[in-house]
């Protein structure tokens, strides 16, 4: 995010103000943006403000309101909110959108981990009573409103004073979880998953962060340092991940005991808060033995390295995927696969692996499926891959969040629903934790929606419906941060003014968006605005969505929105056949865009409503008497009146008439006459 | 005869419903009773006659126009046997007034005349209606499209272009 000169202040509440042109690069967390904050309260109390990515996902806006920042261990936000934040510039005026932002107390210590990688050493009480303890605090607080930190590294923790003394953990909630994390702080699955695909995850997580930050304390140098990331992955999986940051030092048994226990790859042995905690009051455990992969009889080259063991080939498979389609073709692969782990149904395994890839996706991706597919059977807990992407399950969401904007990336995430690989990577857990299964559900409803082409479905439905708290990214209101549906007409109000004359207030993102967070099935709804081509259904049926919202949050003081929405319906009012009729909506509709009331709107022009009806009777019946009219015309052109036998017989009939009464009244005449005289 | 029978048997039911000498009998009664003015009415009234026998209109319309005013001419001959005593001796007086025959014939002839301009008359009154209606239904159709849009003339909304303005 460019600096902008921004001159004025931005509010975050009424206390806090923010210097969107004073950035604080120092105090930059994971993907958040440091600026200059001043508390008008306590104008000696020195707080900065973390500004949040506007396109991905914040736990920190629903979780922070639920803790106080007491408590010296961890740095909480003294305030937290969605603000007004300069977004960009056009010619000479500064563009304005939202964003999230944190307010935190400066720490008054230094970072425990600077660039230079440099680390203070602590001994084994030092880390006990500076680290550990209260490393077990923030874990028991953050359980308790279901929130791991997943930013427990060096570079993230503070001495409470000075540069030694205390430790507290810096800020969790403006990043997504784990995006600032090195690998060597995160477990193999989550290391090798990109930085914004790795999910929430959970304590577990946490308590590995905890012993590899730990380990580098207890060693006072960062132990692998010389490794570049895959490097570091490599050797976790080869050697495990306490072998790996331990690098052969020589440990007292108690902390070789803590350090093993924290850093097991195996998540099931892994040890549990409860038991730090009895390791910290002396209790003792069984040695937590390290989980190495089963060995190859034999190695198996691929991409320059020798690989004896099947997660470290999956893993190298994943970063160099060209290199895997060729070698899953390759006969080697073959026979390594099914003879070198005394694997008697290896055999029945990629016969089932090529059958799936055949059956789920296009033709054109079975061989990207095909490698997909033994990754995940490889790896067993390793990230989802699948071309340029790796993905935890749970980080899905915030990953195609992060890349909506990059086209190819969309696409591949596309193809890698499609092919059904997250089930396929669900099926090969031994448990599952509870979000995971609640996104099982998820991935049900996606299946239905991906291939869907109509607004409201697609990848943009899949987006939201992976991540609830994603931003709604249409390009009407990208900009305004709006996360829950309450926020959702209030933004498009003030973000219409600034789009092009006749923008309508609907597109696929808050279709999507909409049906997502929406409590009810919006399929109903979303029929209408399948068919662009019948303009009137189309624009009806966006009336009908925002009626929806707004009758659902009771919003109307939307006056640009209600403007808008009053131009988009001359179409609709056109339509009515009766010009009486026209008359009487566009008044009303004017009486309900003062009121902004979209729902009375709707009952005007409803295509199942009273008026719509009247008219389309009215306009059948006025068509009947219209055809009438024009067949009387016919006849009467055709001679209906002066036909010449129908003239003759009229005329004799008059004449005889005319003669016999005149007739009468001589012969009555004559008798009166005749009579009288 | 045959086809007289049928003619009559296949007239419309609308008339008196009477057997022919219903009524003539008691006319050939009455004119027995006064054969005089019987004589000189029915010699009066040749012109109709004829009319008859020439009648092709349907219902006999042409002999009941001839027939109506030649009666009314036939009231002087009337009047004059009346007059003379209405006596069998002063029928061939009273036949002899060519007064009388003027008045029957022109009687006569002014059945015929209005028999014969009665059409031109009636087919310009058709022509005035026709015109009156076709305002009223161009009013009509102009209204529903006034109301209903353009839309509601449906297939007769369709105009064809002038040959001059679509370039043949």
């Amino acid at each position: 995010m460019a600096v902008l000169s921004v001159k004025e202040a931005v509010e975050l509440g009424e206390r806090y103000e923010i210097a969107p042109s004073q950035r604080l690069p120092a105090f930059d967390s994971g993907m958040a943006e440091a600026y200059a904050a001043t508390d008008r309260v306590d104008a000696s109390r020195k707080v900065i403000a973390l500004i949040s990515p506007g396109h991905l996902a914040i736990r920190g806006l629903s979780i922070a309101p639920t803790r106080n920042a007491a408590g010296a261990y961890l740095m909480w936000p003294l305030a937290s909110g969605i603000v007004d934040w300069p977004v960009g510039v056009e010619g000479n005026d500064v563009l304005w959108g939202r964003r999230p932002a944190f307010i935190y107390s400066i720490p008054s210590g230094e970072r425990l981990m600077w660039a230079n990688k440099q680390i203070p050493q602590m001994s084994e009480s030092q880390l006990i009573k500076s680290f550990i303890q209260p490393a077990i605090q923030i874990l028991r607080d953050l359980i308790l409103i279901g929130c791991p930190h997943r930013a427990i590294r060096p570079q993230n923790i503070y001495f409470q004073n000075g540069n030694s003394g205390d430790l507290m953990f810096g800020d969790c909630l403006a990043s997504p979880p784990g995006t600032g994390q090195p690998a060597s702080c995160e477990t193999v699955d989550n290391a090798i998953s990109d930085p914004v695909g790795r999910g929430v995850g959970s304590v577990a997580d946490d308590l590995y962060a905890i012993g590899a930050t730990a380990i580098m304390l207890f060693l006072g140098r960062y132990p692998v340092a010389n490794l570049n990331e895959e490097q570091i992955i490599n050797a976790k999986i080869n050697m495990g991940s306490f072998s790996t940051l331990a690098g052969g030092e020589k440990l007292a048994p108690s902390l070789a005991e803590l350090f093993r226990g924290l850093l097991c790859d195996k998540i099931a042995d892994r040890w549990t808060i409860k038991q730090l905690e009895g390791w910290m009051t002396g209790a003792h455990f069984n040695p937590t033995l390290p989980s190495i992969p089963q060995r190859a009889s034999r190695p198996l080259k691929f991409s320059g390295g020798e690989f004896l063991n099947k997660p470290a080939l999956a893993h190298a498979m994943s970063r160099h995927w060209n290199e895997a389609i060729a070698l899953i073709a390759d006969g080697d692969f073959d026979n390594w696969f099914k003879r070198g782990f005394g694997d008697e149904k290896a055999a029945d395994k990629m016969l089932r692996i090529v059958g799936l890839a055949n059956a789920y996706g296009a033709q054109s991706g079975i061989r990207d499926r095909t490698v997909s597919r033994y990754i995940i059977l490889m790896g067993g807990n390793l990230p989802i891959c699948y071309k340029d992407i790796r993905t935890s399950l749970m980080g899905l969401g915030s990953m195609l969040s992060h890349y909506f904007e990059r086209s190819e990336r969309v696409q591949q995430i596309a193809e890698l629903m499609n092919a059904r690989l997250p089930h396929a990577w669900l099926e090969e857990q031994p448990n599952l934790r509870p979000d995971q299964m609640q996104l099982r559900r998820s991935l049900e409803i996606i299946d239905k929606v991906i291939d869907r082409a109509a607004p409201g479905y697609g990848i943009e439905r899949v987006l939201y419906e992976l991540d609830r708290g994603t931003p709604c990214k249409s390009a009407l209101i990208a900009d305004y941060y709006v996360v829950n549906s309450a926020d959702l007409l209030p933004a498009i109000d003030a973000a219409i003014p600034g789009a092009p004359h006749g923008t309508l207030p609907m597109d696929r993102h808050i279709a999507a968006f909409i049906a997502v967070n929406m409590k009810r099935s919006m399929d109903n709804e979303l029929i209408g605005l399948a068919n662009k081509d019948d303009d009137i259904a189309y624009r009806t049926a966006i009336l009908r969505l925002l009626a929806i919202v707004q009758r659902v949050h009771q919003q109307y003081d939307l006056p640009r929105l209600s403007q808008v929405v009053v131009e988009m319906l001359e179409p609709v009012i056109v339509a009515f056949h009766n010009a009486g009729m026209r008359d009487h909506i566009r008044g009303q509709i004017d009486t309900h865009a003062h009121g902004c009331r979209f729902d009375e709107m709707l009952l005007l022009l409803d295509g199942d409503g009273s008026l719509r009806r009247a008219d389309t009777d009215g306009f059948a019946q006025a068509m009947l008497e219209y055809a009438g009219l024009e067949r009387g015309r016919a006849w009467l052109a055709n001679g209906g009146l002066t036909e010449t036998s129908r003239v003759r017989g009229i005329a004799q009939r008059a004449a005889a008439v005319t003669a016999t009464l005149t007739s009468s009244a001589c012969l009555a005449a004559y008798g009166v006459v005749a009579a009288l005289f | 005869m045959a086809n007289k029978s049928n003619a009559n048997a296949g007239a419309p039911p609308g008339g008196l419903g009477v057997k022919p000498w219903v009524l003539i009998v008691p006319i050939v009664l009455i004119g027995l009773v006064f054969l005089p003015s019987a004589a000189v009415i029915c010699a009066g009234m040749l012109p109709t006659l004829v009319a008859r026998l020439v009648d092709t209109s349907p219902g006999r319309r042409f002999s009941i126009t001839v027939g109506s005013l030649n009666l009314v001419g036939c009231l002087y001959f009337l009047n004059r046997i009346w007059a003379a005593g209405h006596g069998i001796s002063d029928i061939q007086t009273v036949l002899g007034d060519s007064y009388g025959w003027l008045a029957a014939l022109s009687g006569a002839g002014a059945g015929w005349v209005i028999f014969g301009a009665m059409p031109v008359i009636v087919a310009k009154i058709a022509d005035t209606q026709t015109a009156l209606r076709l305002r009223r239904i161009t009013g009509d159709q102009e209204r529903l499209a006034k109301d209903w849009g353009e839309a509601v003339r449906g297939v007769y909304g369709v105009k064809v272009a002038p040959k001059d303005q679509s370039g043949e």
